[in-house]
């Protein structure tokens, strides 16, 4: 089992492995992401953007 | 299990022995012993370690299914949408003079009628809300706050109609900051107004020398008086816009801002984007600064730079995350002040890209917007395949007068990200 720093970082015993950033949680199959407001929820973090850098703005 | 094609491995010069795990799919990094990415190869993890990487993104239990998986996200994002966002030109008229301003010879004293203002509010009630959870108005010119009628007649009434049909309403504003008041704030704030937009390029020299008054006098000393008086009425987002030749004064900028109470407890976030160079059509004939591709070197030096210098002083900036361009997203549009739409502010106005009106609705526009184009064989065979997903085409367009094919950041991302990845770290985004 994993072990867990005050930070939140989990450490395998013999520490092979240390999570810096959890990100979004990957959904494991897609039967299972059926409750829709999980389904919706996920959806939502994904983010849309106006261009790869904004637009410079009007003067 | 094999390794995600999503995964990036990154070497970490401090510590020979390990490397840098980062997924563009899931944004999750983590730090491994060499001998775990051997043992990966030779699908010899533990239990618990393949459990692990398994749920952080970086290994799948088959490459050609996380491959479909991708090829629906797109079409997940918009069937799944609960969001409906708008970016109103209300105007293409400016009390400033900004020597890069991409509308150019496009501007001048446009302004949306009162009968146009109605029909899109018609547009918006009448059709695109069935089903949504929320909209989301982006006010934007021209200078919105020079059209501030049409905003108060707008917001009235579709706040109106979504909170009968209990649907979230609010609206932004992309403002240049100089008619941003406190009494303008709190007329706006009851009809939904919740953030503000507002552009300082660098420090007052460098600002002034962009962003002057149609009159020639420095805007710097308005902007920065108005955001202290507003700053605690509603959240403010600074951005900045950036050229090869000054971008290293913007911390000056920051260290300004601090220094005069606008702390990170003050500002909401921080972001400084490069000026592309638009076509010699619509800019000034005497700008020639801009930036007119991202693989430019000096680009990546100067987003990694300026980011981190965002960080380090605490303020808040854009995560690293997958995107997808509005272009692709169906329930993002902009609305002209004459009622035409688009799919990109930076199309405004050109009417080979006109998707309809607010009296058509949104006409197909398949072809025209080259949708999908990321579905090729060298575009999913790349690992940065989520943040980027065909680039931007506006940004295609510039570059080669047409949007025929990906807008490729391949070559900017192989520079930056390891460095973006260890910013987020460091600063726990």
């Amino acid at each position: 089992m994993g072990l867990y720093s005050k930070k939140g970082e989990v450490r395998t015993m013999a520490k092979r492995i240390t999570v810096k950033k959890k990100g979004t949680k990957k959904k494991a199959t897609k039967k299972k992401a059926t409750k829709k407001k999980a389904t919706k929820k996920a959806v939502k973090a994904k983010a849309i953007r106006c261009c790869a850098f904004s637009l410079v703005k009007p003067g | 299990m094999p390794l995600s094609r999503y995964c990036k491995i990154y070497r970490i010069p401090e510590n020979p022995k390990q490397a840098t795990l980062f997924s563009t799919l899931t944004t999750a990094a983590a730090d491994v012993a060499l001998e775990v990415l051997q043992d990966i190869e030779k699908d010899n993890l533990s239990k618990v370690e393949k459990k692990m990487l398994t749920d952080l993104g970086f290994l799948v239990k088959s490459r050609e299914a996380e491959l479909r998986e991708l090829l629906g996200y797109v079409d997940e994002v918009n069937t799944e949408s609960g969001i409906f966002t708008a970016i109103v030109v209300l105007n293409l008229d400016c009390n400033l003079g900004c020597t890069y301003c991409y509308e150019g010879k496009r501007k001048g004293k446009h302004y949306m009628s009162a009968d146009t203002a109605d029909d899109f509010v018609d547009f918006i009630t009448s059709g695109v809300l069935r089903n949504k959870d929320a909209i989301n108005l982006i006010f934007y010119g021209g200078e919105p706050l020079l059209s501030i009628d049409t905003i108060v007649r707008i917001s009235k009434d579709i706040r109106a109609v979504a909170k009968k049909r209990g649907i979230a309403f609010g609206f932004t504003l992309t403002t240049n900051g100089t008619l941003l008041t406190p009494q303008i704030v709190k007329k706006l704030k009851p009809l939904g107004f919740r953030s503000a937009s507002i552009t300082l390029d660098g420090p007052k020299k460098v600002h002034d020398s962009f962003r002057p008054f149609k009159s020639g006098k420095g805007s710097f000393d308005t902007i920065v008086r108005n955001v202290k008086n507003v700053c605690s009425l509603v959240n403010v987002h600074i951005g900045g816009n950036y050229t090869r030749d000054r971008h290293r004064e913007f911390p000056q900028l920051l260290d300004y801002l601090l220094k005069n109470g606008l702390c990170p407890d003050k500002i909401s976030s921080v972001e400084f984007d490069p000026v592309f160079q638009e076509s010699k059509k619509f800019v000034t004939p005497d700008f020639h600064d801009g930036c007119k591709s991202m693989g430019e070197p000096w680009l990546c030096e100067a987003s990694v730079f300026l980011r981190e210098e965002i960080l380090k002083r605490g303020f808040l900036t854009q995560k690293i995350e997958p995107a997808v361009c509005a272009i692709e997203h169906r329930d993002h549009i902009v609305v002209n002040y004459d009622g035409t739409l688009y799919k990109c502010p930076g199309l405004v106005g050109r009417k080979k890209f006109c998707v309809g009106s607010v009296k058509s609705g949104i006409l197909d526009h398949h072809k025209t917007h080259e949708l999908g184009n990321w579905k090729n064989k060298e575009c999913l065979a790349c690992a940065y395949l989520p943040f980027c997903f065909g680039g931007c085409r506006y940004m295609k367009l510039l570059q080669d007068g047409n949007m025929n094919g990906v807008n490729c950041r391949k070559e900017y991302f192989d520079k930056t990200l390891a460095q973006f990845v260890a910013q987020d770290i460091k600063y726990d985004l």
